[in-house]
């Protein structure tokens, strides 16, 4: 909270260095601990988390590769943990193995927003291999719409996480929340706000788009409750103060600003209850 | 932090903002924002849609005699046309400008283009950097810049943005070949400025925002957070010296303004 402002972010992970050039930072690790020290440090009420590790297929028990590390569901496991232990600071994404059985993908996203009180399943079509609109993600999607929960896409690189690709699937499914992360990013930030104003159900989020001008833009054409904060947090130096800093220094009203750091994210995940 | 020096902004616009905004961002609002932030003085090139470039280096040059304490100028050229050699001429003999501007994306040619070499002789000639964009395919890839620049090793040659999003995987291993390549970091992050100096040392990195398309207070405020990361000679390089060194405006310009 900062200045009585209650702050969400709907977009972090547990995570190792993603481009790792060394075996120490292959090794490194950043989860619940590391995550909540610098929520504390930076004003964060309430992180909505999921882990890179189930958005990588090998991680998975089911897919055969007999990788020493894989789990049944692919890492979600510390999540749900995390969130056992955090639930006043944590919410759980759910990341789904697109690959398995329509089956298996229902009952693992009704298992954790059950059980675990998950409330957002995350793709990251980029890291698991698939395009954001592939054939496989039509259980993830009737799932989404069965338990009520937003899915949460990376957006802004190609070949696997297009504007379109991503609006594709929300025009077909138009009852689930979608909040294309990074608002298309650099290069395709301008498809971004196109599509978003074709799919009322198509939200952005502010992480890894440093560009003020086009932020102010969409929030004046869609509206400021399209738009949420998020820091993309995966452990690395100064992100989540940089990203907050970023969502401030945007000439909007205070109301939006409120819209954009708290009110959109408790509505679109009903966390009304949480924190 | 004294002596701070933003090395890469615009007056105008820029290639983020043009097709956002038509406010025509000028070098009082400039100066303010370096005022709100303790910046002391700012690399400045015009910037807006591509077919403005004259016009994009008047304003440019009306900002810089507007602000001479605060405000250096870099020339854009466009490679391809026929008076870039004489619009350097004029912009670095006569008024005082202390680098050029290339920008492939917005222009459309490749940052290997023989023209481009050309203006990196002339640039190599008279003794001041080319800033040359970075991050976007097809034209203005690390890999790209880091050999133009290869090709040219007594010039010195700064890859703006230090390869933006994904590409700057291939920003590093592109500095670490090239020794007269400097990187600017507007659309990074300071975990990226950490890597970079791990890897090819504190003397070629250079704090940028990209302004008016990036806010100056995220980096001004988050590096002050996270000064732990950085030893106090790191951040003086990486927030000053180094850009008044390669800009030499350490030495008090004359008036040719």
């Amino acid at each position: 909270m900062i200045d009585g402002q209650r702050i969400i972010d709907a977009h972090t992970h547990f995570s190792g260095v993603l481009y790792p050039r060394t075996q120490e930072e292959r090794n490194a690790w950043y989860g619940a601990e590391e995550l909540i020290a610098s929520m504390d440090a930076w004003g964060i009420d309430i992180s909505i988390v999921s882990s890179i590790e189930p958005m990588r297929w090998h991680n998975w028990s089911s897919c055969g590769a007999e990788y020493s590390g894989a789990t049944e569901y692919g890492g979600n496991e510390k999540v749900a943990e995390a969130v056992e232990h955090h639930g006043d600071r944590l919410v759980g994404s759910y990341v789904p193995n697109v690959f398995e059985s329509a089956k298996r993908i229902k009952d693992g996203i009704r298992r954790f927003v059950r059980e675990y009180g998950f409330r957002q399943i995350k793709l990251h079509p980029w890291l698991s291999g698939f395009p954001a609109n592939a054939e496989e993600l039509e259980p993830v999607y009737e799932a989404a719409a069965e338990v009520g929960v937003p899915i949460l896409y990376h957006s802004g690189t190609i070949p696997y996480t297009t504007p379109a690709q991503i609006f594709d699937m929300a025009m077909k499914y138009p009852h689930v929340t979608v909040i294309m992360g990074h608002a298309g990013k650099g290069d395709l930030c301008y498809d971004a706000l196109a599509v978003a104003s074709y799919a009322e159900n198509l939200f952005l989020d502010t992480c890894g788009q440093p560009n003020k001008v086009f932020l102010e833009r969409c929030i004046a054409e869609l509206g400021p409750e399209r738009v949420l904060f998020a820091s993309d947090w995966l452990g690395s130096i100064g992100k989540l103060p940089f990203r907050r800093l970023e969502v401030e220094a945007l000439n909007i009203s205070e109301s939006a600003r409120t819209s954009i750091l708290c009110e959109n994210a408790a509505r679109l995940h009903q966390l009304g209850g949480i924190g | 932090m004294t002596g701070i020096i933003d090395a890469h902004v615009h007056v105008g616009g820029c290639m983020s903002t043009c097709f956002f905004t038509d406010h025509v961002f000028t070098g009082q609002e400039l100066v303010d924002q370096l005022d709100a932030h303790g910046v002391e003085q700012a690399i400045v090139s015009g910037g807006g849609k591509p077919h403005g470039i004259k016009s994009m280096n008047e304003m440019a040059l009306a900002s810089v005699r507007d602000f001479p304490d605060r405000l250096i100028g870099l020339v854009r050229v466009h490679p391809l046309l026929p008076d870039w050699e004489t619009t350097i001429d004029s912009y670095i003999g006569d008024h005082g400008f202390r680098g050029v501007k290339l920008h492939p994306t917005q222009d459309a040619y490749t940052a290997l283009d023989p023209g481009c070499h050309s203006v990196v002789e002339k640039a190599e000639e008279l003794g001041v950097p080319v800033l040359v964009h970075s991050g976007t395919m097809p034209y203005a890839m690390p890999g790209q810049i880091a050999d133009l620049a290869a090709a040219h090793p007594k010039a010195t040659i700064i890859m703006a943005h230090a390869g933006r999003g994904e590409l700057y995987q291939h920003t590093v291993p592109s500095a670490a070949r090239v020794e007269n390549l400097l990187l600017e970091f507007s659309f990074q992050l300071p975990s990226s400025v950490r890597s970079s100096i791990d890897a090819i040392g504190s003397e070629r990195v250079m704090y940028g925002t990209n302004w008016p398309a990036v806010s100056m207070k995220p980096w001004l405020e988050t590096l002050q957070a996270c000064r732990t990361h950085f030893s106090d000679a790191e951040l003086q390089q990486f927030l000053g010296l180094n850009a008044e060194r390669v800009y030499g405006v350490g030495v008090k310009r004359d008036n040719r303004v």
